[in-house]
């Protein structure tokens, strides 16, 4: 009961959301360093002020053609994410940040609007969404950040 | 009964059991890769389970601990005599001196403790010096075989080259190492090289390897460029880049790009590298030389190089430091002593022809070499026009007493008369010829 922010993006065509508060930094911080032979969707490193942070291509993560790197293309830097833990502080996790095609604007919605996530939204797995959202002209999907920083 | 040894088919039976390993996979484990099973987790072949031990749980945590500090964990056991575990830690965990190397557009962090040497191969000695044994490429140096892969064939990243004509990058193509693309580089003249323009292209081509340690087996991994040692802060890799074998961690550059650390252990494994072939193939060819060696007394241990190029010489490595090239237009005079400035240190300049009966150094050369001696030895530096190689020979040399002071013989190698010096004599002529001037 209450009311979220959801910071929202593109990827292509579709607008997607990130709860706000998962959110450490949005920048463009894109000189990456690759990795070789690592996963698929770890585009790279990037040195953010003297912390190495890991970047996923969320695109490649949601089985999409990857990313190309535009003037628009920013960088979504998350807070540290630790799965199972009980408390909410987010010491020792690991700082991962996402790759998107272009930044929109912060939406706040009530959580009794947010919707249940359909079984894919275009070629995007269900899983990886927490649920929808509408915008006066938009549909949002909504990211499960736990799901995408899962590790198969 | 107490039996010291770990019985390394027992951990391959109890593998099985469990089902970590297949019977066929087991078939094909070389008895080390058997008894490396022991750091698998939840392997244990104690037959009563008590609080502490037939856990499973021993040296896997042992072998995760240390690497996560940045060493690793070497186990040898003779079943019925004991075992060792070599534990090898990193001496600072948080800043290592490394070497930075290129491939292709990035940088890799080396670090120090994993390098034994560097060899630098000629685009014109490829073929020479690297060869094929079974499935492995393995280059010759000093005599002994050392495994060789290309560090961009073990982590992936796809090769470009310059074409020779377009000068325009293109895809890779040649998949041996030794593979030569269509250039006639073999006969490439040495003249040739020193001309700018055309140097750049031909270095290309040429190799440069590093030779890594891991516990006792040494291999080379060859990159396209060798940068400076910096002393480089280790940062620890997040969870999601761990499961890449091949590096350590990652470490921020001066210009605040992110490099990785190699980890020489990681890309011996992920190369699948055999070091058994070359160690047979070593041992056999050792024994082969044994066996010329007991004919005669003495195996010298000599780098070969010209003055002149119709002449070769051999001075014996382990009187050397270190080999510097430089350009001819550095030389400084004074008088008619040349000296050239090595690390801050002005350091005469020793000219075989001024010392023994030889041709002169070639005229019209704009790049040389200097060898520097051990100070021992003294503390000129010899000219060379071109470094040839290191051999160790065993052949005998003729002595001639008309020789001229500093030489101790002279012998047929490769096919060339090789004038042997003898580094005490020659510094020492050369000294007192340096005082009456």
């Amino acid at each position: 009961m209450g009311r979220i922010s959801f910071a929202t993006f593109r990827l292509g065509k579709q607008k997607y959301g990130i709860d706000i508060s998962k959110v450490r930094e949005i920048n463009r911080s894109l000189d990456l360093t690759p990795v070789p032979d690592a996963l698929n969707h770890v585009c790279g490193l990037i040195n953010l002020r003297g912390q190495i942070i890991t970047v996923f291509d969320l695109n490649i993560r949601f089985g999409l053609p990857k990313s190309d790197i535009t003037e628009k293309s920013h960088n979504i830097i998350l807070k540290p994410y630790r799965f199972n833990s009980s408390d909410d502080s987010h010491e020792g996790g690991d700082t991962v940040g996402l790759i998107v095609d272009s930044i929109e604007d912060v939406a706040e919605v009530d959580d009794s609007e947010i919707e249940a996530p359909p079984a894919n939204i275009g070629k995007v797995d269900g899983t990886f969404l927490t649920g929808v959202m509408k915008t006066d002209n938009d549909l949002v999907a909504l990211l499960n950040v736990g799901e995408i920083l899962k590790q198969e | 009964m107490m039996v010291g040894g770990i019985d390394s088919d027992k951990l391959v039976n109890k593998a099985i059991s469990n089902g970590i390993l297949s019977k066929e996979q087991s078939k094909q484990m070389t008895p080390q890769e058997k008894l490396d099973l022991i750091f698998l987790p939840g392997l244990s072949t104690a037959e009563k389970v008590s609080e502490v031990s037939g856990r499973g749980v021993g040296m896997d945590v042992v072998k995760t601990n240390i690497e996560k500090l940045g060493g690793h964990v070497e186990l040898d056991s003779v079943l019925g005599e004991g075992s060792t575990v070599l534990l090898r830690l990193p001496l600072t965990l948080a800043i290592i001196p490394s070497l930075i190397v290129r491939v292709e557009k990035q940088r890799f962090a080396v670090p120090q403790v994993n390098i034994v040497e560097l060899v630098w191969v000629r685009a014109g000695e490829v073929s020479k010096r690297i060869e094929q044994l079974g499935s492995i490429d393995v280059l010759r140096l000093r005599g002994k075989l050392l495994p060789l892969v290309r560090l961009a064939d073990v982590l992936r990243i796809k090769m470009t080259f310059v074409g020779d004509e377009t000068l325009e990058p293109g895809e890779e193509r040649r998949h041996r190492i030794a593979d030569r693309r269509g250039g006639d580089f073999e006969n490439l003249d040495q003249e040739h090289r020193v001309c700018d323009k055309d140097r750049r292209q031909n270095w290309q081509n040429d190799f440069n390897i590093l030779v890594l340690r891991v516990g006792s087996n040494q291999f080379g991994i060859i990159v396209d460029e060798l940068f400076e040692t910096e002393e480089i802060v280790v940062k620890p890799l997040s969870r999601f880049i761990k499961s890449c074998k091949c590096f350590t961690g990652a470490t921020i550059m001066g210009d605040g790009q992110v490099a990785m650390i190699l980890d020489a252990a990681g890309i011996s494994t992920k190369a699948q590298l055999s070091f058994a072939e070359a160690e047979t193939e070593n041992q056999k060819r050792e024994e082969e030389r044994l066996v010329t060696a007991s004919n005669t007394a003495e195996i010298r241990n000599v780098l070969l190089f010209e003055n002149n190029p119709e002449e070769t010489f051999a001075f014996p490595v382990d009187a050397i430091t270190r080999l510097e090239s430089f350009r001819i237009s550095d030389i400084k005079k004074v008088g008619s002593r040349e000296y050239f400035n090595l690390l801050g240190k002005s350091t005469p300049l020793l000219r075989l022809e001024n010392q023994i009966s030889v041709r002169s150094f070639p005229e019209d050369s704009k790049e040389a070499f200097l060898l520097i001696p051990k100070p021992s030895y003294g503390r000129a530096g010899i000219l060379a026009s071109n470094i040839v190689d290191a051999v160790e020979t065993n052949v005998a040399l003729n002595q001639d007493e008309s020789e001229s002071r500093g030489v101790e013989g002279s012998a047929m190698l490769n096919d060339k008369l090789t004038v042997f010096l003898d580094p005490k004599e020659l510094f020492s002529e050369f000294e007192s010829f340096e005082g009456r001037k």
